[in-house]
């Protein structure tokens, strides 16, 4: 069965990227949020298998959202997004409970396995 | 996108270039202790380890060449510690290329990345493959890997506190796209830390955290938990091109352990430096060079002041200000000193290579590496004192049949060595070779027009033989073979001039040469006599100073319209100093301050009206309109705010000879 997504980040052309990326390869893509609150209030809605966190973001940061997201659901599966050069805010976002990363610009083959294996785990 | 990153690197380079050079120092010397002990597992390891992180760290800036010149390294020393292939005098010597050829593309690279084209060098890549032989050299060991290796307190402490519990080493290799590939070792350290504790990272955890890895890194990791769950663990962390995990057992690791035991025992065993540093933008350490500068003056101005107060509490706290700002200024000029060693380091192999290439026998020594030098002299002075190393070997040295003819021992001797001298460092090149024909040198000057006949018949053989520094002779090809030196010669004289040092030659047909390198230790401040003519203050560094003396103008004698002094049975000629400088003459008291300057063997006493006292000065540049101008070095602040012109005594006295 397909697994449901829910992407996070603030640029609405990342979204449509990791969107497209997602689809292509059988996910299903339920639902899109443009900062961390959107992200929290849309996690309690769809409920969905796996959320990808982009880390900067207004109102609410990526950290923020997945410490929050995770006291509602110790097993929320995360997955955050970052640019090159965030190293220390990735793992600080790791140790806040995300499962994996993944870089921009995204490769494809790099966003599926992990996505997968975050799954898969 | 290949070979590089996306983000801007330029502030990573200086750092890159020095962290590539300590590698490349290390394989250089490393290779050549594999010489002496082929099956130094250690040595090998050292090597493998270095080769490696230059491939990951030049790749990382794009510097493709030296990255897959270090990986064709790495394959042919994998071949050697995995004894598959034995290490021959052959091998070494492509590997000692190999580096040199690494050196240069830093160089270059470093110099100016921007424009910097890649050379492939596959002279040197079919080299190593004809080395590695028939073995398909398409087939490359799969990935390079961090050597893992416990050491005996490791295992030791292994023995005692794993009373459960299984001991496994876990090999990683990253697909070669990876992003953020320290996150991802952290990710992988995370997932097993939870299944046990992780005893040992290789590379260290640090080294990790900062990307100092290539593809591959490893770990021993102590867990109850079946290699099983260990691999299902891993194969569910994404971007892992492939792992390895092993169970370790003591007896192993203590066969290690032991082996190295014996290797401790054995001469010419390394015992790595090992120095906790940091490095530091140079420009941070030159503005507080001239902070420190200031702050000198603005102390000597305070000691100026003091001269005219009576409150004795004022005075000692003073003096403590004077001491505290003598150290102060101490310990960062300490700052800007790095041991001559970093220079020396390259010779051993260059002086192997070199003696191999021209058929000559050459040991060399070495001496006084410690010596301290400010960090931009040495940087300036790799080049000419290579080139004097070389022409030491090349044109110095004899061959072997021939030192045998003339009844010296077979193998030559070059000696370089370095040490201090007040505040000059000295560093001097000699060889036990031919030695340089004065006389073909003289005719040499003669027959290019540097000096006529009369003047050769009156100049010393010793001022002959610094001909050969003359651009006039030097730069002749032929010079070379006739006397045994000379090409480029008179380069190492500028580099060395504008480094404001000296250089002399010294040398004995049939037994030695010996070239002196003097440089002063900093060039950035400079002890010094200020003194004062016709209202402009003159600074004359203390190093040139011989004394100061009080004369009457009769003792004065004039020679051919030149004022000479007889002291203590020498003459030394005696020039107002404003006469120097400017030509004006000038009328003259009846008592006379004189300060008795020597520079290249020299003196000459210089008439000033008064004598000020001595301090520490910082070299400022000149406006342009004085920077020609002969016989003044630089420009000081005083303390009053006043400029004084720092007199550089080596010109005066070429001006002093050239008018005299």
């Amino acid at each position: 069965m397909a697994k449901n997504v829910l992407i996070v980040d603030d640029t609405a052309f990342m979204r449509m990227m990791l969107k497209k990326i997602l689809s292509q390869n059988g996910f299903n893509v339920v639902g899109e949020a443009g900062n961390g609150i959107e992200a929290i209030e849309l996690y309690q809605e769809l409920e969905p298998d796996i959320v990808t966190m982009d880390i900067t973001m207004p109102k609410m940061d990526g950290i923020t959202a997945i410490t929050k997201i995770r006291e509602q659901d110790p097993n929320a599966l995360i997955i955050v997004c970052s640019a090159m050069g965030q190293k220390q805010m990735v793992i600080q976002a790791l140790s806040s409970g995300a499962k994996d990363f993944i870089v921009k610009p995204f490769e494809e083959e790099r966003v599926i396995e992990a996505l997968g294996k975050a799954l898969e785990g | 996108m290949q070979g590089g990153v996306d983000v801007d690197l330029s502030e990573y380079q200086a750092m890159f270039t020095a962290e590539a050079t300590e590698y490349l120092n290390a394989l250089g010397d490393y290779l050549l202790l594999l010489e002496k002990n082929p099956h130094d597992q250690e040595v090998l390891a050292e090597l493998f380890r270095a080769a490696h992180s230059l491939k990951g760290m030049s790749a990382t800036v794009g510097l493709e060449d030296l990255s897959s010149l270090a990986h064709e390294m790495e394959t042919l020393l994998d071949q050697f510690r995995k004894q598959t292939l034995s290490v021959s005098s052959q091998a070494i010597t492509v590997l000692l290329q190999a580096v040199e050829a690494m050196e240069n593309m830093l160089d270059k690279f470093s110099k100016d990345p921007s424009s910097y084209k890649p050379d492939p060098r596959r002279d040197l890549t079919d080299k190593i493959h004809a080395v590695i032989g028939d073995g398909d050299t398409a087939v490359y060991p799969d990935e390079e890997m961090p050597d893992v290796r416990l050491a005996q307190w490791e295992v030791e402490l292994l023995q005692k506190t794993v009373t459960d519990g299984t001991i496994y080493r876990v090999d990683v290799h990253l697909v070669d796209n990876v992003r953020m590939k320290s996150v991802r070792a952290y990710t992988v350290h995370r997932a097993l830390g939870e299944l046990g504790e992780i005893v040992k990272s290789f590379p260290p955890v640090e080294d990790i955290e900062e990307e100092r890895f290539g593809h591959s890194f490893g770990l021993v990791l102590v867990s109850s938990h079946p290699q099983e769950k260990v691999e299902h663990t891993l194969a569910g962390i994404p971007d892992l091109a492939s792992f390895r995990v092993e169970i370790l057992n003591f007896d192993q690791m203590e066969d290690d352990s032991q082996s190295d035991n014996t290797k401790d025992a054995s001469p010419d065993k390394v015992i790595p430096k090992v120095r906790d540093f940091i490095r530091v933008d140079t420009q941070r350490i030159d503005a507080l060079v001239n902070l420190t500068g200031e702050l000198t003056i603005t102390r000597n101005n305070i000691m100026e002041l003091l001269d005219q107060t009576k409150d004795s509490d004022l005075v000692e706290a003073v003096r403590r200000l004077d001491r505290l700002t003598t150290d102060l200024y101490r310990g960062i000029m300490k700052l800007r000193m790095v041991p001559i060693r970093e220079l020396f380091d390259r010779f051993p192999r260059m002086v192997r290579n070199f003696s191999i290439e021209h058929n000559k026998d050459v040991q060399l020594e070495m001496l006084g590496e410690d010596t301290e030098l400010d960090r931009s002299i040495v940087n300036h002075l790799a080049d000419p004192l290579v080139h004097l190393v070389r022409n030491a070997i090349d044109h110095g040295v004899e061959s072997v049949d021939e030192r045998v003819k003339k009844g010296k021992p077979s193998q030559a001797k070059v000696t370089l060595s370095a040490y201090q001298e007040g505040s000059y460092v000295v560093i001097e090149v000699k060889d036990d070779g031919a030695g340089i024909d004065v006389n073909r040198v003289r005719e040499k000057a003669i027959s290019n027009g540097l000096i006529t006949k009369q003047q050769a018949q009156s100049l010393s053989e010793e001022d002959i033989v610094q001909y050969v520094f003359h651009a006039g002779l030097s730069t002749k090809k032929e010079v070379t073979d006739i006397s045994g030196r000379g090409v480029g010669m008179d380069v190492v004289k500028k580099a060395v001039d504008s480094m404001k040092g000296s250089v002399y030659i010294d040398t004995r047909k049939d037994e030695y040469t010996q070239i002196t390198i003097r440089l002063p230790l900093t060039l950035s401040i400079t002890q010094a006599l200020l003194v004062k003519e016709k209202d402009i203050h003159y600074a004359i560094p203390v190093d040139v100073v011989i004394e100061n003396l009080r004369l009457r103008s009769k003792d004065i004698k004039q020679v051919y319209g030149q004022g000479m002094l007889n002291l203590r049975g020498e003459v030394i000629p005696i020039i107002p100093l404003q006469e120097l400088l400017t030509g004006e003459k000038r009328d003259e008291g009846a008592v006379l301050s004189v300060v008795i300057v020597e520079a290249n063997r020299q003196k000459l006493g210089l008439v000033v009206d008064q004598l000020l006292g001595q301090l520490e000065v910082v070299t400022k540049s000149l406006p342009r309109e004085l920077l020609h101008h002969e016989g003044v070095a630089g420009a000081t602040v005083l303390g009053s705010g006043e400029v004084a012109l720092i007199i550089d005594v080596n010109n005066l006295l070429h001006t002093g000879r050239g008018r005299g």
